[in-house]
């Protein structure tokens, strides 16, 4: 029965509705042999409907006897990938094309129509894998995934509760637990104008006017006496979802139902591109020929939509793009894909792609610039100029690398800075950062008294440093030195009047020398 | 020039003319025909009817055409030029290429073009020559001529200044009129080549020169076609080549689903398949 140890028994919680046919697995040894019905076989593994419910086993451990048996020599990975078009027009196809030359695959594109395609991957010999692509939207994404007739969910924003309870209700698992969620990349929700107007800097108070329909003329945003066009996505967007969430919701307002909607972005843009009066909601990925609009907050600070920013998360519109996996195993061919979308060669396609990977950079002392000023303007009772220089001893001579952590409340991690872990976790394994100091730099928003936001940023560095040292594993800590410190209040990076911005605010920077 | 003439001349001498027609900022390919003749070599006004000029005086073992027997007994063509054969490729401005194919004893036939991974087919004038402008695909190439009995030609294409401009090149692999399109802002031109014959295999290229003053900007592209009797149901097979200043080439393989013949008087449009061109600010 040593073999039987060999074998991944899993009983899965749904059975696909696949051609039921019938088998018969037998270990190599003949000590024993499972009947039942093939579900599926991924080129490894085959997933039997037995008396015992489905059970997944090993392809090495056992031969295949019967009607139902996958002809093994000719084995073709089929993965179906479906979701945002954001993702899915420009990224997925370059990161596809990437992967197949990575392993000395060709790729063929066969295009049905505009929203679906197969990417066949094949070598010297054969086909190798099929990958299906549908361009759609973050919904149909994870409604597809939950249906299983995607593999993989191209999304924009994490599921609704409503989606995370019909997965859960058709057996295809927790959707938000476990690593069901990977951020291959990031993106930023932008309004653009034309080229020719003359209002490029907007709060997020006056954007959500302009969408809610309340501020109507240019001329109350300092602009020319015009009727203000507002374009956006359509409503079944992620985009559309995420703007109202994040930007009209908190506000206690709703899009305007006069506004024009575009079935593509592109159009969208260009549109606006060509009309000086108009104002549109786009992707930084997808600003065509437009201008994007800079966000000012009240207290002066303004935050500009660019690759640096996107990186560090300090715009606050940040879209990360995410793919989403079932709850059963996927063939080889798509773990790999999905473990390339991570490695540094997919990191330059990504940027080539227009969108912002997640590499880790750094950026000098001196570029603080005026984080650092506003901070001494604002030095006081609170955050008093002695604290402002211990911070200015503490961290000249150092580069604040781009990976930033941010919390949802309290010493949780958001998703994108649960990544972050791991791709800083790796870099440390890796020995990138062998013979360095990391210092973890702990911060928060101004609500509440100094004290307590004191205490609540040093926590925050020990969550995150204790964080790397269990995650890197295999790193040796002999070489790298690893510290935190907390300065509270002190250098807000958003204006603390909003809530997006005080979310800016509560994170831990890492400080490198 | 008629455009049965042009075709007779060789569909690459054509592109030459139309080239510099071709200058627009929102254009369909493939390009208008010229409106006005160009310089060409002055011939016979007919194909020369070689078989009836030997048809009285010479028996039967003899009605080879004129070509073929000169060009056995004395490796001279009809038109007495030697059979030598030659393909050169000529630097222009804007990072194009003269190319001049001369195989005198190789008339009337049809040559493929091999370059950057694109493939087109060309056919020789009754003289054997081809000539067409070549819009440079990358920056250290060559361009590969072969006829159908396998005789190959090879001559290379450095473009040095090829870094400034922003280029797209779709081959087609069979004779279908699929068109490809470009959406550009007005202070963008983008000029547009044809390369190859009608009835052949043919590649499309598009083209922007980046100036050093340049500001961000995106050229949309598309493909299309008219849906008609004759190209329903048939699969189409591209090759796209993509070049942009500071990046590297990209090339990807397409083979777009046949069109339903229900569909005839329709158009087939695809306008997320091609990656846009985004040029960056200088």
């Amino acid at each position: 029965m040593r073999k039987f140890a060999r074998l991944v028994i899993a009983a899965l919680l749904c059975a696909a509705p696949v051609m039921a046919q019938d088998v018969a697995l037998t270990s190599r040894d003949g000590a024993f042999r499972i009947d039942g019905t093939l579900l599926s076989y991924d080129g490894e593994f085959y997933r039997v409907d037995t008396i015992y419910g489905p059970l997944t086993l090993d392809g090495e451990g056992v031969d295949c006897d019967g009607p139902g048996c996958p002809d093994l020599a000719s084995f073709v990975a089929e993965v179906r990938f479906s979701g945002t078009r954001r993702i899915a027009d420009v990224l997925l196809p370059a990161l596809i094309q990437a992967f197949a030359e990575r392993n000395r695959l060709t790729v063929l594109r066969e295009v049905v129509d505009d929203t679906h395609s197969t990417f066949v991957l094949r070598d010297a010999d054969r086909v190798r894998a099929r990958f299906t692509l549908r361009a759609t939207t973050t919904a149909e994404g994870f409604a597809d995934l939950i249906a299983e007739e995607a593999d993989i969910a191209l999304a924009l924003r994490e599921p609704r509760d409503t989606e995370v309870a019909m997965a859960r209700e058709a057996g295809s698992g927790d959707l938000v637990r476990g690593r069901r969620a990977r951020v291959i990349a990031h993106d930023g929700m932008v309004a653009v104008v034309a080229v020719d107007q003359p209002v490029k800097s907007l709060s997020l108070a006056q954007l959500s006017a302009i969408f809610a329909g309340t501020i109507t003329n240019w001329s109350a945003l300092g602009g020319m006496e015009a009727e203000i066009l507002p374009q956006t996505p359509l409503p079944d967007t992620a985009l559309y979802e995420v703007f109202q969430t994040r930007v009209l919701t908190p506000r206690n307002v709703s899009m305007s139902p006069d506004i024009q909607t575009h079935a593509n972005l592109e159009d969208l843009v260009d549109a606006v591109a060509d009309d000086s009066f108009s104002i549109g909601l786009t992707t930084l990925s997808e600003i065509g020929n437009a201008d994007p609009i800079r966000i000012a907050g009240a207290c002066g600070f303004e935050q500009v939509p660019s690759v640096g920013a996107l990186r560090s998360e300090d715009y606050p519109l940040a879209l990360p793009l995410m793919m989403f996996t079932p709850a059963r195993r996927l063939p080889l061919y798509a773990r790999q894909f999905l473990e390339f979308t991570a490695s540094p060669a997919a990191d330059l396609v990504i940027r080539r792609s227009g969108f912002v990977d997640q590499s880790i950079t750094t950026s000098d002392f001196s570029a603080l610039g005026d984080r650092l000023a506003h901070a001494i303007t604002r030095a006081g009772p609170d955050v008093p100029l002695s604290e402002l220089q211990r911070l200015v001893t503490g961290l000249r001579g150092r580069d604040r690398l781009s990976t930033t952590f941010r919390f949802e409340a309290g010493t949780k991690l958001d998703i994108q800075s649960r990544e972050n872990i791991m791709r800083l976790a790796r870099a440390l394994e890796t020995g990138a950062f062998d013979g360095k100091s990391l210092l973890f730099v702990g911060f928060s928003d101004s609500e509440g008294p100094s004290g307590p936001n004191m205490r609540l940023s040093q926590s925050r560095a020990e969550k995150v440093e204790e964080l790397i040292r269990d995650t890197a594993e295999t790193a040796d800590f002999s070489q790298i030195e690893l510290r935190s410190d907390a300065f509270g209040e002190a250098l807000p990076i958003a204006c603390d009047d909003t809530a997006w911005g005080r979310a800016v605010n509560r994170r831990v920077e890492v400080w490198v020398n | 020039m008629s455009k049965k003439r042009c075709t007779l001349l060789g569909a690459g001498l054509c592109a030459f003319a139309t080239m510099a027609h071709a200058d627009t900022a929102a254009l369909a390919l493939p390009a208008p025909l010229p409106a006005t003749d160009i310089a060409l070599p002055q011939l016979p006004a007919t194909t020369l009817p070689s078989k009836q000029i030997h048809h009285r005086a010479v028996p039967d073992w003899a009605t080879t055409t004129l070509a073929a027997s000169t060009a056995t007994q004395a490796d001279i063509s009809a038109f007495g030029l030697p059979c030598e054969v030659t393909l050169r490729g000529d630097p222009m401005p804007d990072a194009l290429f003269a190319v001049t194919l001369n195989a005198p004893c190789r008339p009337n036939t049809p040559v493929a073009m091999h370059y950057a991974g694109l493939t087109f087919d060309v056919m020789t004038s009754i003289t054997g020559q081809a000539g067409f402008a070549l819009p440079a695909m990358t920056m250290s190439g060559a361009l590969g001529a072969v006829f159908k009995d396998g005789l190959r030609l090879s001559t290379p294409i450095d473009a040095p200044d090829l870094s400034e401009y922003a280029r797209v090149a779709v081959a087609w692999s069979q004779a279908l009129d699929m068109r490809l399109t470009a959406n550009a802002p007005r202070h963008i031109p983008v000029r547009s080549y044809a390369l190859g014959q009608a009835d052949g295999r043919s590649v499309q290229i598009l083209s922007h020169h980046q100036s050093p003053e340049a500001r961000r900007a995106v050229i949309r592209l598309g493909v299309a076609a008219p849906i008609t009797a004759q190209n329903c149901g048939q699969e189409r097979h591209a090759t796209v080549r993509h070049l942009q200043p500071d990046m590297p080439p990209i090339s990807y393989e397409l083979r777009l689903a046949p069109t339903s013949c229900d569909q005839v008087g329709g158009i087939l449009e695809l306008k997320n398949i091609l990656q846009d061109l985004k040029l960056a600010a200088k």
